[in-house]
């Protein structure tokens, strides 16, 4: 009887501790998931913490606008659960990955399927305003927008931890929401309606759209495409006919004819980062970003001076 | 006797035709592909009540639409806790745009934020040249979509009834926002 009761008692504390395993086996090994560009790292890995893995499709050190997939890459996509998209011309590459992958019918997660979208300008506008700008991670809104999305797709696809990945989603844009609001609280005075911006890039409408301006140009023809000395020309002309006071240039793709364009217009220039550049990284997104905005506040600073 | 023997010219009259023949076939094949193949560019017509989030809307409106959205998901997130919506002071002083008072919201027309009942927020544009004035209706289901509403009027009185139609008869605009992954993608989503 005694020792029945004792064998009892075994065998529940044996079950008892091999429960926490059975019931991790029971949900499968945490995801996986797949992301194509830097900030959706910084995003997704906030969000999961430690309850999921987030694998880079494009190892760092690629440019995103001149990536080719290479086999080893698509390879990758054959031991993910999932992959985050930007989705709307940032990582195009990202479907012919999938479709030559072992798993062309992978989960995908559409980030910008919430996002208010604006149109693309520059030579990206071609198609009557159907092409979209996709820098939408580029604004702190646009990004707390696909925070939320993405936390709320992943939450279905993982549900025991969806709550756990919706209050982190919600603490995450609490402290994206601080970096904006530190970077307006420093601008006193509201830049005027002939505080006039261009850009190098057609990347940064999003991010200046929360200081409430708007881009006047575009500069560069086309992503890493310099412009020819008569389009140059063309450029400075009409940046002197538009009045506009200051450019954002891109600081990880610097170019010699910027130099040019600032010693004969006389426009001040800023250069902004796009954040797809180098290693991966949780706090990549919130550094960069607030690099950026403390950039558009001190142009809007110094225009005030 | 004799034999008349017919010697044709030495020009290439019938290989011409049958060089042009057979580009004809090539060009009618060409384009029997091209019509069943090609993709038709369906566009998205709007009824007359709504406008579009991308094309109609100034950078300034766009602004406070974007902000507005993402303040939605909050609301709807604190109503699973309280029923009553976040009063728009609460809004402000968790540093949400665009009911937060910053330099921000002063380029973008100084919208006075106030809620209606349980069901909606509105901001009136002080500067309706710059942008209108903004309506949230916020739907009974917690997992509801945000219904915005735009008015470019100088009305400075709350409207008394929220029903599209009677919006609509006050001169509200619906927002309207769509979402085209597929136009610079191979497959579409």
């Amino acid at each position: 009887m005694l020792r029945s009761t004792l064998a009892r008692r075994v065998l529940s504390l044996f079950i008892a501790c091999a429960l926490p395993a059975l019931a991790f086996a029971d949900n499968g090994k945490p995801l996986r998931i797949g992301i194509t560009l830097h900030p959706y790292y910084s995003y997704v890995t906030n969000i999961v913490g430690d309850k999921a893995e987030v694998v880079p499709l494009i190892p760092a050190g690629f440019n995103p606008h001149a990536y080719e997939p290479r086999a080893e890459d698509i390879k990758r996509i054959g031991t993910l659960d999932v992959i985050v998209l930007n989705g709307v011309g940032h990582d195009d590459f990202a479907d012919r990955m999938i479709a030559a992958s072992e798993k062309p019918n992978i989960a995908t997660i559409e980030s910008n399927a919430n996002v208010p979208l604006l149109a693309a300008t520059g030579i990206a506008a071609r198609g009557a305003g159907k092409v979209v700008n996709p820098h939408t991670f580029l604004s702190i809104s646009a990004s707390i927008a696909q925070v939320n999305n993405i936390a709320r797709e992943l939450g279905k696809l993982d549900p025991d931890n969806a709550k756990f990945y919706s209050k982190n989603a919600r603490d995450y844009a609490k402290r994206l929401r601080k970096l904006r609001a530190d970077a307006l609280a420093q601008v006193t005075e509201a830049p005027n309606p002939e505080f006039r911006v261009a850009t190098i890039h057609a990347a940064y409408d999003y991010l200046v759209r929360e200081f409430g301006l708007e881009v006047t140009a575009v500069v560069e023809p086309a992503h890493g495409i310099e412009p020819s000395p008569s389009q140059l020309k063309k450029t400075i002309d009409q940046l002197k006919a538009l009045d506009v006071k200051v450019i954002f240039s891109e600081m990880d793709f610097p170019s010699a004819y910027v130099e040019t364009i600032q010693r004969e217009s006389g426009v001040k220039i800023y250069p902004l980062t796009h954040i797809s550049y180098g290693e991966y990284s949780k706090e990549k997104y919130e550094v960069e970003m607030k690099r950026n905005l403390d950039t558009v506040v001190r142009a809007i600073k110094e225009s005030q001076a | 006797m004799s034999r008349v023997q017919v010697v044709r010219p030495a020009g290439a009259g019938h290989e011409t035709l049958y060089v042009l023949l057979v580009s004809l076939l090539i060009l009618l094949a060409a384009a029997g592909v091209v019509a069943l193949h090609g993709e038709r560019h369906e566009e998205v017509t709007l009824p007359a009540h709504q406008i579009d989030a991308r094309r109609d809307l100034n950078a300034a409106e766009q602004g406070v639409y974007a902000d507005l959205r993402v303040a939605f998901d909050e609301v709807q997130a604190q109503r699973e806790d309280t029923p009553q919506l976040v009063p728009v002071d609460v809004l402000a002083e968790e540093g949400f745009p665009p009911f937060v008072v910053d330099v921000s919201s002063i380029s973008r027309g100084q919208h006075q934020w106030q809620l209606l009942g349980n069901t909606a927020y509105l901001g009136l544009s002080q500067d309706s040249s710059v942008a209108g004035s903004f309506l949230l209706l916020v739907p009974s289901a917690l997992d509801g979509v945000a219904d915005i509403w735009l008015s470019r009027s100088n009305a400075t009185a709350a409207p008394s009834d929220l029903s599209p139609a009677a919006l609509q008869v006050a001169g509200w605009k619906q927002v309207a926002a769509h979402y085209d992954a597929g136009v610079t993608r191979q497959h579409q989503h």
